[in-house]
């Protein structure tokens, strides 16, 4: 018999941790809500016929976030055997608002008391067994960190599943409660399953539109039960949900003072202390700011740096490429071929690898800032600057997914419940530099700029200056306005990060990087290697006569106002779409059949010398700001349909032509380049920019008279 | 064309071939893959899985 | 007086939410219900940190203002 097993719990309870223990999987945990949004499975680990179902983190089952919908539907429309309730024994009254309604589902319950080891530590204590009693479920004590009690909690939830063992129903509100849902009982009677009949009379008593839906009741029975409702709403003069909510809390803290007892314990935990600090309303931002350009100064410019600098210049510069040169004269290989292995792959694909260990250095602190507690922080100071712009603090969390990869960070706008919120953050998360667009930074700060720590901070904080930029901008459009979403979010307690943790998330990341190396960029090197060599006649050629340059040339004239209006860097940032690591992968290429290669020189002073410094910075801007890979593209069509897709790959192009044009222009005008027709057009973006940030709002226009009227 | 020449573009056909594959593979799994620069979330493990089982 | 005004480091008691239906409801499935002991743990510009039922929650000023509340000792 296979038995289908789901763990619900509260969000940061332990579940996730819980979950790789008994399936063996490593997921990625994370010490900030909302890490898990789809529900994920697993087999029982030493035992196949149990499926683990991990179900976002949610406090009710009330269809008010994604998270909830998901683990209700879940839970009500695929009914598991068994439901593994993971409750936060340090934080029993909270927990268990979710425990009673999970009774309510008619599915055998175990409770799992997670974290019992610190509710020990603190010298508090609870009655498991007389819990066990009150909620008429199974209780077992565990710490999933520690890996105790395992093999209890699942010898209990599988005997519990096989003798199909329902939790006994308690009548946990008041008795007139009670006798209202007993009326809407004997409504329902015979609609649905009786193992569902508690459920659904409590939500419809509550008002609950979905299970409403669900039932398919005709206008006689609805008409019943709003008149029953009403009934009840005015005896208490209250409405529906708020009553039983505050009628649930009232059982569970009765049930929580029976069972547990807490020795009294200090007001301000050293997690309080800590955020009394990050989180200042004087400090928070000075901090986040140093954190972030520590992260940057740490792994492009020092320790990062190095290493790829010794992998640029001793490794391929002078040992690989001019080994493999010669290795390949002395079997005596054609010219041909020799120059696609070393000037089409190893140049090529070379020069993404080279920045593996920068990469690998920012990954370790990123994962270290996730795991230790403080990006959660981070959305929380984030919220005050991003809600003045009618953005909230919630669009910063798939931001922060987004510097890993825009495709995982667009996804996760889905946890937004506001539909414009939802709509814009897809459309803008990928103006943060993800860790594609790392090597392009980390190439122009080495060859022009010595390597200064501030090309990549700036890239970061243009970034969260484009979102909000956008932000203002977007919502003054009729499909995006609306208010921005309220923002309540647990903080989680600060824990030194974990070795695992840590490892595991950069270990992924870092050979995520190197297999995109081998596959995409190893056949685009391949692509370009072959279009620089030959014209369109199939002919072996010299680079300034190739397929390349010539579709290059076509086109560059478009960036010219940019600064960068040459071939390479025009054929650069059209491969960058495939993936943005590309855009060196051609730039290696293109290198190694250019003449400069024939000195001995690396790729930097390749790129150094087909940019200035003010030019190089405008392909930078433009290539971090324009629209993202493929792949990210087709994660933004997922989220916003092939309209809104086309409109937000649209607006990213004209918005990243416009601010590089502005930094190019303004730049030379600055340096004394004059006045040209080109910065004319500069300034008629700069107006057009200005006019779209400051316009009036008709939307807000419209919803003030709408009031006044009212 | 020698030897050595017919031999080398040989195993570096392959290798483009294996490389195009595995593009196609994992683009078709909507596995990992599928986000060019994985940021370690996992969830595309997940969905591997599932479709095994 | 409003959940906003209250200073850091005060425990108050919840005694009316306002607003929209759902955003009372997932407040209160968050342990916010009239007649619970709240503490403000710190206070920034834009938004406030709250222990409630042991756990930290921040919540944004717009909430903060939705929830009236009174000073206990």
């Amino acid at each position: 018999m296979v038995i289908r097993l789901a763990l619900a719990g509260n969000p940061n309870c332990g579940k996730t941790t819980l979950f790789n223990n008994l399936t063996g999987a490593s997921q990625h945990t994370g010490n900030w809500p909302g890490v898990t949004v789809e529900k994920k499975e697993g087999k029982l680990r030493g035992n196949k016929d149990v499926i683990i179902t991990d179900l976002p983190g949610i406090y009710s089952l009330s269809p008010y976030s994604p998270e909830e919908v998901v683990a209700r539907d879940y839970l009500i429309k695929d009914r598991p055997e068994i439901i593994v309730n993971v409750v936060d024994s340090t934080n029993l009254d909270r927990n268990l608002y979710l425990t009673t309604q999970l009774l309510e589902t008619g599915i055998p319950v175990v409770v799992a008391l997670n974290m019992i080891d610190v509710v020990e530590k603190n010298g508090d204590k609870i009655d498991s067994k007389k819990l066990s009693e009150i909620l008429g479920c199974g209780v077992v004590e565990i710490s999933a960190l520690k890996k105790k009690g395992m093999d209890e909690l699942i010898s209990t939830a599988i005997n519990t599943a096989k003798i199909k063992q329902a939790p006994v129903i308690k009548e946990i509100f008041s008795n007139k409660t009670e006798k209202f849902i007993l009326e809407i009982s004997s409504v329902l009677k015979g609609k649905v399953e009786d193992c569902l009949l508690r459920w659904y009379s409590i939500k419809l008593l509550e008002n609950d539109e979905k299970a409403a839906e669900e039932l398919r009741l005709n206008s006689q029975e609805k008409s019943i039960i709003s008149e029953t409702v009403q009934r009840f709403e005015s005896e208490f003069d209250d409405d529906g949900e708020s009553i039983v909510t505050n009628e649930r809390y009232n059982h569970i803290a009765s049930v929580v003072k029976e069972t547990s007892k807490k020795a009294k314990k200090e007001k301000l935990n050293t997690s309080d202390k800590i955020d009394r600090i990050v989180t200042n309303r004087i400090l928070a931002l000075p901090i986040f700011a140093c954190v972030m350009i520590a992260v940057y100064y740490i792994s492009i410019s020092t320790v990062g740096g190095w290493m790829t600098d010794w992998v640029n210049d001793t490794l391929f510069a002078e040992t690989l490429i001019p080994g493999a040169e010669s290795w390949l004269q002395s079997v005596g290989a054609a010219d041909w071929l020799n120059s696609f292995i070393v000037n089409g792959v190893i140049n090529g694909v070379g020069a993404v690898l080279g920045f593996l260990p920068q990469m690998i250095v920012l990954f370790i602190l990123l994962a270290i800032l996730e795991d230790c507690g403080y990006m959660a922080r981070i959305a929380f100071i984030m919220d005050r600057i991003f809600r003045k712009f009618g953005l909230s603090g919630k669009s910063f969390i798939p931001i922060m997914i987004g510097t890993g990869c825009g495709v995982p960070g667009i996804m996760a706008s889905c946890t937004i419940e506001q539909e414009c919120d939802r709509k814009i953050t897809a459309m803008t998360t990928t103006f943060i530099p993800c860790s594609a667009k790392i090597p392009i930074i980390a190439l122009i700060a080495g060859a022009l700029f010595g390597g200064s720590v501030w090309i990549a901070v700036s890239a970061y904080f243009l970034g969260v200056i484009a979102i909000i930029m956008s932000g203002i901008i977007l919502k003054k459009m009729n499909r995006f306005s609306g208010t921005p979403a309220p923002f309540v979010v647990e903080l989680p307690p600060y824990h030194l990060p974990g070795l695992k943790t840590v490892a595991f998330s950069t270990g992924g990341r870092a050979w995520a990087f190197v297999k995109k190396a081998g596959t995409v960029i190893f056949v685009a090197c391949a692509l370009i290697w072959f279009l620089s060599s030959y014209n369109w006649a199939l002919q072996p050629v010299g680079i300034e006569d190739s397929i390349l340059e010539s579709i290059g040339s076509a086109i560059c004239g478009i960036f010219a106002p940019l600064g960068w209006g040459d071939w390479q860097a025009t054929v650069a940032t059209i491969t960058g779409f495939i993936a943005k690591e590309n855009v060196l992968g051609t730039f290696g290429t293109l290198f190694g059949l250019s003449e400069v290669s024939d000195g001995g020189e690396e790729i930097w002073s390749f790129v150094a010398a087909s940019f200035t410094q003010l030019s190089a910075y405008s392909f930078l801007v433009f290539n971090l700001l324009c629209a993202p890979c493929f792949a990210a593209i087709g994660a933004m069509r997922r989220e916003l349909g092939n309209k809104g897709c086309l409109f937000a790959v649209a607006y990213q192009m004209v918005f990243a032509y416009a601010v590089a044009l502005c930094v190019y222009q303004f730049g030379m005008l600055f340096m004394g380049g004059g006045f040209t027709a080109y910065t004319l057009l500069a300034v008629i973006a700069l107006a057009g920019i200005i006019f779209f940030l400051v316009r009036p709002d008709k939307m807000l226009k419209r919803k003030k008279v709408e009031v006044s009227a009212t | 064309m020698n030897a050595a020449t017919a031999v080398i573009a040989l195993i570096v056909v392959f290798c483009l071939a294996y490389a195009v594959y595995n593009i196609m593979k994992t683009r078709k799994n909507g596995g990992c893959g599928s986000c060019p620069s994985c940021s370690g979330c996992r969830v595309c493990k997940i969905e591997e899985e599932n479709k095994k089982n | 007086m409003l959940l906003s005004m209250a200073g850091s480091g005060k425990s108050v008691e919840i005694k009316k939410i306002s607003g929209k239906d759902e955003t009372r409801g997932h407040l209160a499935s968050m342990g916010f219900i009239e007649g619970e002991k709240i503490t403000v743990v710190s206070k920034m510009a834009g938004g406030l940190i709250l222990d409630i039922k042991g756990t930290r929650i921040a919540i944004d000023r717009g909430m903060a203002n939705r929830i009236v509340c009174e000073g206990v000792a």
